[in-house]
């Protein structure tokens, strides 16, 4: 059965779009999320919609599940396999199909690079809004299939409000589009629904995107402060303040000593304990009064200093320090769980306080990186997984810091998704009649669960005992 | 203790229908109860809230009672330093607004009607004439709870303001008019009150250079709401007495009325206003103009009626304009966001819209009949879908409301609509055949 299916997927996309060898799949064992790696039976690399669509038929047809795959960057396993599963690899797909400027959007196939999209339109003075840290790799199509946030969503919204229209394939091979370039739909709001359903719904083969004037106007600010708690309560007044700044990221002690070691080096003072990254963006006769009002709100919470940017030059540096974070970590140790949840602005302090407590009493190194505006935290825990034991200390600790974010009122997830990184916390958040809804959405879509079994929603026990075929393809455990 | 459902004898009456009595739980558990026992009996309930958007629907299926949710009202959070508020479905969209105001915030919905509540504005997705920078209904809601055609209570979403865990419900609850399960409370995202706002009227040419130079000038950073209205024959029409300094009865045939809000920071707001005093000669206005307009988009005149809703991409906006116009229609057209709102049908032969009465003066020999009406309604919808839009209808005479879908639907995805509905309401209790492909 099996090769029968590698034979007809070879038919459909060619030898040299069809691999199979170890050595060609290892690198697709996993996404950003290195944890449990799981090798596909075969990786497909079509390169139209119609190719996509006969792969799933194929599959189908040989009873195998199939998962989506982007450039593989998500954090949350969403693009992990499943044993003998197919993944099906959009990348090929990387063809802008349209740019209409006068209406604000683009049409593209989901293996467009994000930060490439925004590259070929910025002659027009147009960008395409989210940037996720991974923008110089990651694609649109896992982007819509994540609903990829950013430094930038806090004034510009995350790839939901970006998504106009979609070309969908369906988990039983057929095709369908939803949306109009208007941005409303006729009848129920399937684009919403399919973005961020982490390719579970079916497979993006096409996005109308919209695309965002450049502003004419960039400030951005780099304030210094003794430590991250008055970091985090200068961007309560900040909201408070009226003015929403496109950007207010905090990067701590430990992230600034490790970018200030590495290529990223960004001239920050090793006296600060946090850092606090504004950018205010608009009219150059609004940004006067933004900047006093801000500078007003940091000085309330003592802040060390306030540089602002004089240049472009400048401008880069500073951000050097947040978008270089993660790869300064790597000199921290050999692994980084990078963790990624959501608490309501205003209890950002309380709520490090005790991310900080968790990972010092399970003895873990502990470096926070975040967007502060939106509430959403990073803490980055390194560790060295080769240690089995600080490896169960790394997981613990994860547990806790999510349960403490719910507690607080917010949620386990506020951009990289549930994949099966958390899709067993999911009860932290929901009852099992806010998942039987979810799960009514999949089975609309995706009824017997072929296309990318195993993410976002747990298997209750009820349904394996009651109807062991019914979910066939979610029954094998992840973990 | 005020009984969990008050129950009283009302009629309401609905495209295709009429219901006799209403009952009103005041609490989740009294509609949990409600819901479970309908569901058990295979009964069919209409849900209501402020009532504004009730003719927006298809023919009704046999119905038993109205479920109003004006009982659960109230804002339960209203949290000042995060910029966020709980409200039960029942509150006055009036009321939240003004109450969040006091502490500097502006609930980012203004949808057409007084009596609008939180849970109507959710579940028909109804937006007003700033669409353009409070953008859809879904971008301001964080998290709902429902209760479901079984009665099982559901939530989803949260309260925070960005949030990937699980599917985007909301996404799929906003808009779906109490199809798959009644909201009765919700998190909703605040923006701060800008710290100046102007209004601005006037009137101008309505020609195509002037119609175009409009939609560009509608783009300025501080340009909340830009209001181009207009009848089939100039004359006033649909914003007649917004207040930008002349009477309806004004000489001013052969214009259209422009109605611009503008916000922002005290520079920005005179910056954009200076240039659209000088590019449009326009003069301060009513500071209310913009809520006026969009109630004035709220209910029907009369039962001869028709009213419709389109959005486009801006570049075919004047194409839909100008074939809504020769359809007999009057618009009211909001330019930053490309929609368009047209009505007509409903009153005297003043505004141009005689045409479309139906079975008018049979010796008239011009006016249409009702076939004849409902092929050139549908004519602009596909019009508008063939470029990008979409377009519904807010609502139809008795004789054209048999004939014509009001809502239309995505070519293909009629199966999953079905299966949708089939599996959030097996039984068909919530207002069903009202929405879209016959759910």
């Amino acid at each position: 059965m099996r090769g029968g299916v590698i034979a007809r997927l070879r038919e459909i996309v060619g030898d040299a779009g069809c691999l199979v060898r170890p050595g060609e799949l290892f690198a697709y064992e996993c996404d950003g999320l290195t944890l449990s790696p799981k090798r596909p039976l075969a990786v497909v690399l079509p390169t139209t919609t119609e190719q996509v669509a006969a792969i799933v038929r194929a599959c189908r047809e040989a009873g195998v599940a199939f998962v989506p795959r982007g450039a593989g960057t998500g954090l949350s396993g969403g693009a992990h396999a499943t044993e003998n599963s197919i993944l099906i690899e959009c990348s090929r797909m990387n063809r802008i199909l349209e740019v209409d400027a006068e209406n604000r959007c683009a049409v593209v196939q989901p293996g467009v690079v994000n930060a490439e999209l925004s590259a070929a339109v910025a002659s027009l003075g147009l960008f395409y809004a989210p940037d996720p840290s991974s923008q110089q790799a990651c694609t649109i199509g896992g982007n819509v299939a994540e609903n990829s946030g950013g430094p930038h969503t806090l004034k510009y919204g995350t790839t939901t409000n970006h998504v106009l229209a979609l070309e969908l394939v369906l988990p039983d091979g057929s095709v369908e589009r939803f949306g109009s370039r208007s941005g409303e739909s006729q009848g129920f709001d399937f684009v919403g629904a399919i973005v961020g359903s982490e390719g579970t719904l079916g497979i993006v083969t096409e996005v109308t995107v919209r695309l965002t004037p450049i502003p004419k106007a960039v400030e951005t600010l780099l304030v210094l402060f003794d430590d991250v708690v008055g970091a985090c309560r200068a961007v309560g007044r900040v909201i408070r303040s009226g003015v929403v700044p496109a950007a207010l990221e905090i990067v701590d002690r430990r992230t600034i000593e490790a970018v200030e070691a590495s290529v990223y080096a960004a001239g920050l003072p090793l006296t600060a304990g946090a850092v606090l990254i504004v950018e205010l963006d608009g009219l150059p006769v609004s940004l006067a009064g933004e900047i006093a009002a801000i500078r007003a709100a940091c000085e309330a919470e003592r802040c060390q200093a306030i540089e602002i940017a004089r240049d472009e030059a400048e401008r880069k540096r500073f951000w050097r320090a947040r978008k270089g974070a993660f790869g300064a970590m790597g000199r921290l140790a050999p692994d980084l769980y990078v963790h990624d949840a959501v608490v309501p602005r205003m209890r950002l302090p309380a709520v490090l306080e005790q991310v900080c407590e968790i990972c010092d009493r399970y003895g873990l190194k502990l470096a926070n990186v975040f967007h502060a505006g939106d509430g959403n935290l990073h803490p980055n825990i390194c560790f060295d997984r080769r240690d089995p034991d600080e490896l169960a200390r790394v997981m613990a600790a994860g547990k806790e810091i999510l349960e403490a974010c719910v507690a607080a009122g917010g949620v386990i997830t506020g951009e990289h998704g549930v994949g099966v990184e958390k899709r067993d916390y999911m009860h932290l958040v929901f009852g099992e009649a806010d998942l039987a809804a979810m799960r009514r959405l999949r089975d609309t879509f995706n009824p017997d669960g072929a296309c990318n079994p195993g993410k976002i929603i747990p298997t209750t026990r009820f349904c394996v005992e009651s109807d062991p075929k019914a979910r066939g393809y979610d029954a094998v455990p992840i973990a | 203790m005020s009984p969990p459902v008050e129950s009283s004898r009302e009629r309401i009456e609905i495209p295709g229908g009429f219901v006799e009595a209403v009952d009103r739980p005041t609490d989740v558990e009294a509609l949990s109860a409600l819901l479970a026992e309908r569901h058990a009996r295979s009964e069919a309930v209409l849900v209501v809230g402020g009532r504004t958007r009730l003719a927006q629907a298809n023919r009704a299926e046999k119905l038993a009672a109205a479920i109003s949710l004006e009982a659960l009202a109230g804002i339960d959070v209203f949290e000042p330093d995060e910029g966020v508020v709980h409200a039960r479905a029942g509150t006055p969209i009036r009321a939240l607004r003004e109450a969040v105001a006091a502490e500097g915030w502006e609930l980012p919905l203004d949808p057409p009607g007084a009596a609008t509540t939180v849970g109507g504005t959710i579940a028909s997705a109804a937006v007003g004439p700033r669409a353009q920078v409070f953008g859809r209904v879904a971008d301001a809601v964080l998290g709902l709870e429902l209760v479901g055609a079984d009665g099982a209570v559901t939530k989803c979403g949260g309260r925070v303001v960005k949030n990937v865990t699980g599917y985007d419900m909301a996404k799929l609850y906003t808009g779906s008019f109490g199809t798959l399960g009644v909201v009765t409370g919700a998190w909703l995202r605040l923006r701060p009150k800008p710290a100046a706002r102007v209004v601005l009227g006037g009137r101008v040419a309505r020609d195509a250079a002037t119609f175009e130079a409009a939609r560009i000038a509608a783009r300025a950073t501080t340009v909340r709401a830009f209001v181009w209205s207009e009848s089939p024959t100039g004359s006033a029409a649909y914003g007649a007495g917004t207040g930008s300094g002349r009477s309806a009865s004004d000489a001013a045939e052969d214009s259209a009325e422009l109605v611009v809000e503008l916000g922002g920071g005290e520079a920005a707001v005179a910056q954009d206003r200076e240039a659209l005093v000088r590019a449009f000669s326009l003069i301060p206005a009513d500071p209310l103009a913009v809520d006026r307009l969009g109630d004035g988009r709220a209910q029907a005149a009369s039962a001869a009626a028709i009213g419709l809703r389109a959005r486009v991409v801006p570049t075919q906006l004047d194409a839909l304009r100008q074939a809504t116009l020769a359809a007999g229609l009057s618009v009211s057209i909001d330019l930053g966001a490309g929609v368009l709102t047209a009505r007509g049908g409903e009153s005297s032969g003043a505004e141009g819209a005689g045409s479309l009465r139906i079975g008018a003066r049979e010796s008239g020999g011009a006016s249409p009949g009702a076939g004849e009406l409902a092929r050139k309604l549908l004519a602009l919808r596909e019009q508008t879908v063939a470029s990008g839009g979409v377009l519904r209808f807010d609502w139809l005479p008795a004789a054209l409301a048999e004939r014509i879908d009001v809502f239309g639907e995505e070519p293909g995805t009629r199966a999953l609509v079905v299966s949708l509905k089939q599996r959030f309401d097996p039984r068909r209790i919530l207002n069903p055949g009202r929405f879209v492909a016959g759910t």
